[in-house]
């Protein structure tokens, strides 16, 4: 399934009329731009990458500019000292314009767009803060190498003397200034789209879960101290799970009190109906993974056109029932391609003991 | 390994049921034939070449894939081999596909025939010729729900959604554990639920008990042998008018009885296009005088059944009991259990002229152009012939060498490697499907042991003899 070419047509009509033409960030609710001929073909030129990675850390954490598309994305939850949540995401994704490096001078040539979204939720009503920007990988604008992702002032570098990732990123009102450390030597490798393996096996990447987080938020009030846990999820190739056509796409990362770590990738028909595609990956504190077939999380109100903000996971194996679900009936962000991005809590049981724990959620094509 | 999206082809198959008469329709048919002849029914006539056009270019299966996603999805490359007569959009479809507008105005590429009844010999396509090496062993439901991601809305997300929808009732019905047997008698028996016999008006929800789960192992016998046959299906219950059974295929899509009238119109030219296709030629050299030794051991070991060749032809159209065949009994007496889907098809459309009537044995097949058609047995547990007539060197657990493919002409079958360990013994999933292991139920490789007695000359002769059907 050619899903990292869904990709590669949706963001390549948006983001080569965003980046090639104009290189300055550009805020949510902007007009789509105009379609270009001819880019589904660009995206074809790309080979599926070999059907077994070699996977080599730190190397892998860098980017594969060979690779048709790839994604960074962070996801969190920060406490200051005050107890006060805040939870966040921050996705930088690069695309390939062709498989081969550019032979030119010009400072502005460049084979690659990168384009990054940033959410940051304090769980209280009322819209997140969300901001999306995207931009050409020339001039230093954007680009990923010798260890840094960034975009403009948002960056993410992997320090390789302490293991650890440093995250930066601001929108108007809030800036976050983060350092990652993993707890577990090394990322949990899939391979094939995250949660759709099976269907869509041209890509590979991997999770990493069980971050520490350390840092800072500055805001108009000042600079808060904060701690708090996150996860990354990597992931190059031709195929990227992306909602198109008639299909959603819902994500979800889950961390519970307990060490636990859910993710969950799920494609399902817009209209209702049919069989869910994908599925969760639950970790154990232990770090026992266990797969959970997609079919097994439904939205607890049933299928409907709108963001569904309320889901349940009923596993046999492990034996557990968790409700993932927010009360912020809020409107998707309105970044190019509408999003429902946001905190949510996550409780339940697992046998007979309670599990509780915060998550991150992601709806798109509704 | 297949692209996954060649999962959701396959699921257009041909079908399996069961047998026939020319009498009207009788409400709850049910009987079990008796092993030994069967008797022939006169088919209705049609044109060879009409029905070669409408196999490779008519939309006999109703629903399917939207082109624009078809297209979109980059999922099916190039056509390997191009068929003669392929016109319009069709000619730029992989083979296994043809081209249709539904009633909406939405074209849609849709499975033909082709997708088990043609397969490679030799880097050429041979029509008729049984794929033994289609992968039915992952969820066709899965890669039918992904290329929902490239349909756009409007009529195109109806006819998608009509098609998935289909894919996603049968497929639990279809998967099955190895690569190369086909589920299609399973999948008819799942088609079969969910429709009203008298209507074919189609319910989400099962009007009769589905069939289990696992489907049994058969293989798609080829196309060449129907000339000679009076019944349909390795059980030989496909009895009658055997154009309701060959378009059965549309019980995928079909909900209406028009529909279904005027494919069958159609179908008595594929009918008559089957029954005029002749067994290929042996590609390779064939020793002459041992081939002629073959014959008359063939002659007194083999011809009671399988019938006599050249200018004295006759093939006596005989079911084999169980007991006196020995080979695998789990299909056939699958297929006399089956007792519901054997009254829907005959209270049904499809057993208007025909009648599904199986019996516990399995039918002793004609054997043009057997060297050809390997795996042997109705579930393709035996390899080569060789293998055949020497039970003793027949393997308990092996696999087919897919890539490259590479005949064996001392043997008269497809290269494999025979293994130490079954399913269990794989390192991995994927490893373990493409085992063989005819310990499983169903898959069982006993049986016509009429081979064992021949000395090893006399089985080397028989084997040269057959390379001249």
């Amino acid at each position: 399934m050619r899903v990292w070419i869904a990709l590669g047509v949706v963001l390549a009509f948006l983001l080569l009329w965003m980046s090639l033409w104009n290189s300055s960030p550009v805020r949510q609710g902007a007009a789509v731009g105009p379609a270009i001929e001819g880019l589904p073909e660009m995206a074809q030129r790309f080979s599926d990458p070999p059907g077994k990675w070699d996977y080599r850390f730190p190397e892998d954490h860098g980017s594969h500019p060979e690779q048709f598309g790839e994604y960074w994305l962070y996801t969190g939850l920060l406490d200051d000292a005050d107890g006060t949540p805040l939870g966040f995401k921050l996705a930088i994704y690069r695309l390939s314009l062709t498989p081969e490096p550019v032979e030119t001078e010009s400072t502005w040539s460049t084979r690659e767009i990168f384009w990054a979204q940033l959410v940051l939720d304090s769980g209280q009503p009322g819209q997140p803060l969300g901001e999306e920007r995207f931009s050409r990988g020339a001039a230093g604008l954007s680009g990923a190498r010798d260890g840094r992702i960034w975009l403009d002032d948002w960056s993410v570098n992997h320090d390789p003397d302490c293991a650890c990732f440093s995250l930066t990123a601001s929108t108007d009102d809030l800036s976050i200034e983060l350092t990652l450390f993993p707890e577990t030597p090394e990322p949990i490798p899939f391979k094939g789209v995250p949660g759709l393996e099976t269907a869509a096996p041209g890509a590979h990447g991997y999770w990493w879960p069980r971050q520490r987080v350390q840092g800072y938020v500055h805001g108009a009030g000042g600079s808060r101290q904060v701690t708090g846990e996150a996860m990354l999820e990597h992931a190059w190739g031709r195929r990227l799970p992306v909602a198109q056509g008639q299909m959603t796409l819902n994500r979800f990362w889950v961390a519970l009190a307990d060490g636990t770590s859910i993710r969950c990738v799920q494609l399902r028909r817009r209209s209702g109906g049919g069989i869910p595609l994908g599925d969760c990956l639950w970790l154990s504190a232990e770090g026992r993974a266990l797969q959970i077939s997609g079919r097994d999380l439904e939205p607890s109100t049933g299928h409907s056109a709108d963001y569904p903000l309320q889901w349940n996971l009923q596993s046999s194996e492990p034996t557990a029932s968790l409700s993932l679900r927010t009360e912020q009936k809020r409107a998707p962000l309105d970044f190019r391609l509408p999003v429902w991005s946001g905190l949510m809590q996550a409780e339940g049981m697992r046998d007979g003991q309670s599990l509780e724990g915060w998550g991150w959620l992601e709806l798109s094509g509704y | 390994m297949p692209h996954p999206l060649k999962q959701v082809a396959l699921a257009g198959l041909a079908l399996i049921v069961v047998s026939a008469c020319s009498e009207a329709p009788v409400p709850d048919r049910f009987a079990i034939a008796d092993p030994g002849p069967i008797p022939q029914t006169e088919q209705r006539p049609g044109d060879p070449e009409a029905g070669y056009r409408t196999v490779v270019n008519r939309g006999y299966v109703t629903c399917g894939i939207p082109y624009s996603a078809f297209v979109a999805s980059d999922a099916f490359g190039e056509p390997r081999h191009r068929l003669p007569g392929r016109e319009g959009r069709n000619a730029d479809l992989p083979y296994l596909f043809n081209s249709t507008v539904n009633a909406d105005g939405v074209e849609l590429v849709v499975n033909n025939c082709l997708t088990c009844h043609a397969s490679e010999f030799n880097g050429e396509l041979v029509v008729g010729l049984g794929n033994p090496f289609l992968d039915f062993t992952g969820d066709p439901a899965v890669t039918a729900e992904m290329l929902g991601a490239f349909v756009d809305d409007g009529p195109a997300a109806a006819a998608w959604a009509k098609w998935a929808d289909r894919i996603g009732a049968i497929a639990p019905y279809m998967v099955t554990d190895t690569v190369g047997p086909n589920p299609a008698p399973n999948l008819t028996m799942a088609l079969m639920a969910h429709r009203d016999p008298r209507t074919l008006a189609w319910h989400d929800e099962p009007l009769l008990e589905p069939p289990p789960r696992d489907p049994l192992p058969t293989k798609v016998p080829p196309w060449w042998r129907m000339q000679h046959k009076a019944a349909m299906f390795h059980h030989g219950g496909g009895r009658g008018d055997h154009v309701r059974f060959m378009m059965m295929k549309s019980l995928v899509c079909t909900d209406d009885l028009p529909e279904a009238r005027e494919i069958d119109a159609w179908f008595t030219d594929v009918r008559a296009y089957i029954a005029s296709l002749e067994a290929p030629e042996y590609p390779y050299p064939v020793d002459l005088e041992l081939a002629a030794t073959g014959e008359r051991v063939f002659e007194r070991t083999c011809s009671a059944c399988h019938g006599t060749y050249g200018e004295d032809r006759h093939y006596p159209n005989l079911v084999i009991d169980l007991e006196t065949i020995g080979t695998d009994a789990a299909y056939a007496r699958q297929a006399v259990a089956a007792e519901r889907f054997v009254r829907w098809f005959n209270r049904s459309f499809y057993g208007e002229a025909a009648e599904a009537k199986p019996a516990l044995g399995y039918v002793a097949p004609p054997l043009d152009g057997v060297w050809a058609t390997a795996p042997y047995l109705h579930n393709g547990s035996v390899p080569t012939i060789a293998a055949l007539l020497d039970s003793s060197q027949r393997p308990t657990y092996w696999r087919l060498r897919q890539e490259p493919r590479e005949y064996d002409q001392d043997a008269l079958g497809w290269r494999f490697d025979p293994l130490e360990h079954g399913k269990g013994g794989a390192p991995d999933a994927g490893e373990a499907k493409s085992i063989y292991d005819t310990t499983l139920e169903g898959y069982g490789n006993g049986g016509h042991g009429f081979g064992d007695d021949l000395s090893d000359q006399e089985r080397r002769a028989v084997l040269e003899y057959l390379k001249r059907l």
